[in-house]
């Protein structure tokens, strides 16, 4: 099936996430405006306005009311799915970046970056049901990371925050005392920056991507490496099919490649790779850039794409999709 | 994926090569060359001594190895100086060298990187090594391997001639001279027996401009693409001269493109086969057409089109060795563009493209198409691997990626009669085979399938292990959702829904004896 082409934004895509039910997808880029869309045929229906800088990432509450994002603009902001409005503005002192909500929406993690002598921080904010009680405090601070923190998500149960950043290590921590409770192993971990970080439905386990060419699939609870997904562009983005055991892997360019990539006009490539036995299955090219964010639609049945070329390509699998004889060695 | 069987560094100083029937691996180096061999790994055989050499051939049966040097002068003003040997490849020892100048050595032919069009001794008849022969100024040097020395101890005169070509099969030359005089002598192609060194076929050309010749591989036809001017001498049009070499008396049957005009920009003929395909036309889409020689009219074979594909972004074409499939490429300009095509059914197979591809070569048996990139360009070296029905297969990277050989294959050990048995009932036998390939892709091998079991057992303990303490924290994930089971939704719905789709219907008579498996 031919993709749908969506162009709404004007710069480069950072982030897509599909909400719990599959029928919208939300979508953050460099320019100051999130976008929701309709997951089954990609119309736009609407921006979320207020930001006044890159978007970095967002997360949407499991009933689709609550949109949170991340900004450079040193802010997160809670919206109103539905109508767009600004909810509350919680401030910072450095960009935001990434965004994540906890189990039962309560509590939402929010990382920021090192600015002007702050060194990265994670943190735990409490999301009130009425907005009334709503505040910016932190229920929770996480420092003494020196690299930026790219993603920070919650473990099972709410239990633990999952931070991996540049200096190329996941480490998770205590949700309530915010002690260190494990690190990545250096050796068989990433070598370089960790670019994004994908967690499976049931949050035990998550699939890391990152600089050094590579996607990493982890357990969550006790951070051992289970896979390595080895590809030959540095790796910008990573999902893990709902429904079927393969995962996708988006990535970007060399700097020695720079002239070479003006002749590949949509050579840019998302690559699957079978999750158990490590091999790649096939790919999707389409992109005239780099991919910066990659989401399953939580049917399994489509996935869609955001480029550094601002497009999000909305992606039907073909029947044969299904079949690929090694999916189902069951 | 490929299995490495064997590697060494530092093997050879500037190429390799593959003996014709495969039993040995030459290497190039400043002394002189190696020839290799063995059954699993490769033990050194024989060494050929030859300071500098600069380029190996081998004759076709193997026996003979020719390696060349080029010295640069001490006075530039001087010619190099060039040195062949011939060495014996089993025993080593020179059973002839040839030293002269350059200026001995480079008349006609393309004038390659060297100087010199190489290979400058090209063999003839066959896998017998009996001859080879050289072009000179105005003569043919043929040698025998009997003596290492002329045949009747004297050239061949023919006045003029710029070029000629052996019968991949047998000892016949075929030789061009070229329009003398102002137009007063016509151009001639001929064809000469050889030892006997008798004329056996000849025609007149008139008005040529150039001429090239194209044997088929089993010596069974000869196409002479003669490039003429037109009467105001201001354009060029084209016509081909075909020659019958195995009917009797040799007949030559004229033959020219539907528009003569058009450039011909490739000619190939089908291995082993009576069909050839042609790239022609101007500007930057050509056409490719498709002829056969065996068209029958009024008792006298004749050539016929079988089709003509329009606007084709190819430049180039690969037969596979067994005939019947063409891949047509457009290499450089056109990028790495890939058409599988089979001939049998004039239709496309299937389409493909290897950016930036540099060679394009198919295995000896014609079930493989490998394609590469090598470091004339300096990125995105490698090769791929395709089947030869255009079905990618996978692909390597190797950086600094210089040279690719397939290993070529001995003489087969079937009869004539049961070659022509098979390829008569090739269907069948296709069928097949076609049907023990995907048996043995979809089995993968013992070892891969217990490798995959493994792995699989494996992940099903993890899945296991999470399952487990998913449920169990079942109840404290309620509470945080404010009492809400909404773990059904986590979860998702596994429903097999079987669904037929009709795909195609086709009709066939099966033959009773067919092995049904």
């Amino acid at each position: 099936m031919r993709p749908v082409l969506m162009k709404g934004h004007e710069r480069p895509l950072t982030f897509l996430k599909y909400n719990r039910d599959g029928d919208l997808l939300f979508s953050c880029a460099k320019d100051h405006t999130p976008t929701v869309w309709y997951a089954s045929n990609g119309d736009r229906l609407g921006t979320y306005r207020g930001h006044n800088g890159a978007l970095w990432s967002c997360d949407v509450s499991c009933h689709s009311t609550r949109l949170i994002t991340g900004s450079a603009d040193q802010t997160a902001k809670l919206w109103d799915v539905q109508t767009g409005r600004e909810l509350f503005t919680f401030r910072f002192v450095a960009p935001a970046r990434s965004v994540d909500f906890a189990i039962g929406d309560h509590l939402a993690v929010i990382t920021t970056d090192s600015f002007m002598g702050k060194t990265p921080t994670a943190q735990v904010k409490r999301i009130a049901e009425d907005l009334q009680d709503q505040t910016e405090e932190s229920a929770l601070v996480i420092s003494g990371i020196t690299g930026r923190i790219n993603r920070a998500v919650w473990g099972p149960g709410n239990r633990t925050i999952i931070t991996a950043g540049e200096d190329a290590t996941i480490r998770i921590w205590d949700s309530e005392t915010g002690k260190l409770l494990k690190e990545s192993d250096k050796e068989a971990g990433h070598q370089k920056a960790i670019s994004s970080l994908s967690k499976s439905l049931d949050w035990s386990h998550f699939l890391t991507g990152s600089l050094d060419k590579s996607a990493k699939l982890w357990d969550a609870r006790t951070l051992t490496l289970i896979k390595t997904y080895v590809t030959e562009l540095p790796v910008n983005a990573v999902d893990m099919s709902p429904t079927l055991d393969n995962v996708v892997i988006g990535g970007g360019q060399d700097a020695m490649n720079v002239t070479m990539t003006d002749r590949r006009a949509g050579k840019f490539e998302a690559k699957f790779f079978h999750k158990i036995l490590q091999e790649e299955i096939g790919g999707v090219k389409g992109h005239f850039g780099p991919i910066n964010a990659l989401a399953f639609n939580p049917d399994g049945k489509r996935f869609s794409s955001g480029g550094e070329d601002g497009y999000v390509r909305l992606h039907h699998f073909d029947p044969e999709y299904f079949n690929i004889k090694m999916l189902q060695l069951r | 994926m490929p299995e490495l069987v064997y590697q060494k560094q530092y093997w050879t100083d500037s190429y390799i090569q593959w003996s014709p029937l495969g039993t040995h691996l030459a290497t190039v180096h400043r002394q002189g060359a190696q020839v290799w061999g063995g059954d699993d790994k490769f033990v050194r055989l024989m060494r050929f001594a030859h300071p500098q050499v600069k380029l190996i051939d081998f004759s076709p049966g193997e026996k003979y190895l020719i390696t060349y040097s080029s010295q640069e002068p001490s006075n530039p003003r001087d010619t190099h100086r060039v040195v062949l040997n011939i060495f014996d490849v089993r025993t080593g020892k020179v059973m002839r060298d040839f030293k002269g100048s350059a200026d001995d050595f480079t008349t006609g032919g393309n004038m390659g990187v060297s100087g010199v069009s190489w290979p400058i001794f090209r063999w003839g008849g066959g896998r017998d090594d009996k001859y080879f022969a050289r072009l000179g100024k105005n003569v043919i040097s043929v040698y025998e391997t009997d003596t290492f020395s002329l045949i009747d101890k004297k050239s061949l005169k023919v006045e003029n001639v710029v070029d000629f070509s052996w019968s991949p099969t047998d000892p016949i030359i075929s030789l061009f001279v070229p329009e003398l005089g102002g137009g007063n002598q016509p151009a001639r192609v001929s064809l000469v027996q050889i030892p006997g060194k008798e004329e056996i076929r000849q025609k007149n050309l008139f008005s040529v401009s150039d001429c090239k010749m194209y044997w088929q591989n089993n010596g069974e036809y000869l196409a002479v693409q003669v490039d003429r001017y037109t009467k105001t001498k201001k354009s060029i049009y084209t016509g081909f001269e075909l020659f019958r070499i195995k009917e009797r008396d040799i007949p030559i049957e004229v033959f020219e493109l539907e528009n003569k005009n058009d450039k011909i920009i490739a000619f190939a003929w089908e291995p082993k086969g009576h069909r050839f395909a042609v790239i022609h036309g101007d500007g930057p889409k050509p056409d490719i057409s498709f002829y056969t020689m065996k068209a029958v009219n009024n008792n006298v074979s004749r050539v016929s089109k079988l089709t003509t594909l329009k606007g084709k972004q190819a430049n180039a074409l690969f037969w596979s060795p067994a005939g019947r499939f063409i891949v047509l490429a457009g290499l450089k300009g056109f990028n790495g563009q890939l058409e599988f095509f089979n001939v049998d059914d004039l239709e496309t197979m299937a389409t493909g493209e290897h950016f930036m591809a540099t060679d394009i070569m198919w295995d000896p048996t014609g079930r493989f198409l490998a394609t590469a990139v090598t470091s004339v360009h300096e990125m995105e070296n490698g090769f791929q691997i395709w089947s030869f029905n255009g079905k990618l297969i996978y692909k390597i990277s190797k950086d600094h990626f210089y040279q690719f050989q397939w290993r070529p294959r001995p003489p087969s050990l079937l009869t004539p009669e049961k070659e022509e048995d098979i390829s008569k009932n090739l269907k069948r036998y296709s069928k097949k085979y076609e049907q023990e390939d995907l048996d043995v892709s979809n089995q993968v091998g013992e070892l891969e399938r217990k490798r995959r079991t493994q792995l699989q057992e494996e992940w099903q303990g993890w899945v296991a292990k999470w399952k487990q303490l998913h449920e169990e924290e079942r109840a404290y994930r309620m509470e945080l959702r404010g009492g809400e089971e909404s773990d059904k939704e986590e979860e998702a719905e596994y429903k097999e829904i079987e669904a037929e789709e009709l795909v195609d219907v086709t009709e066939e008579i099966v033959a009773f004896d067919l092995d049904q498996e």
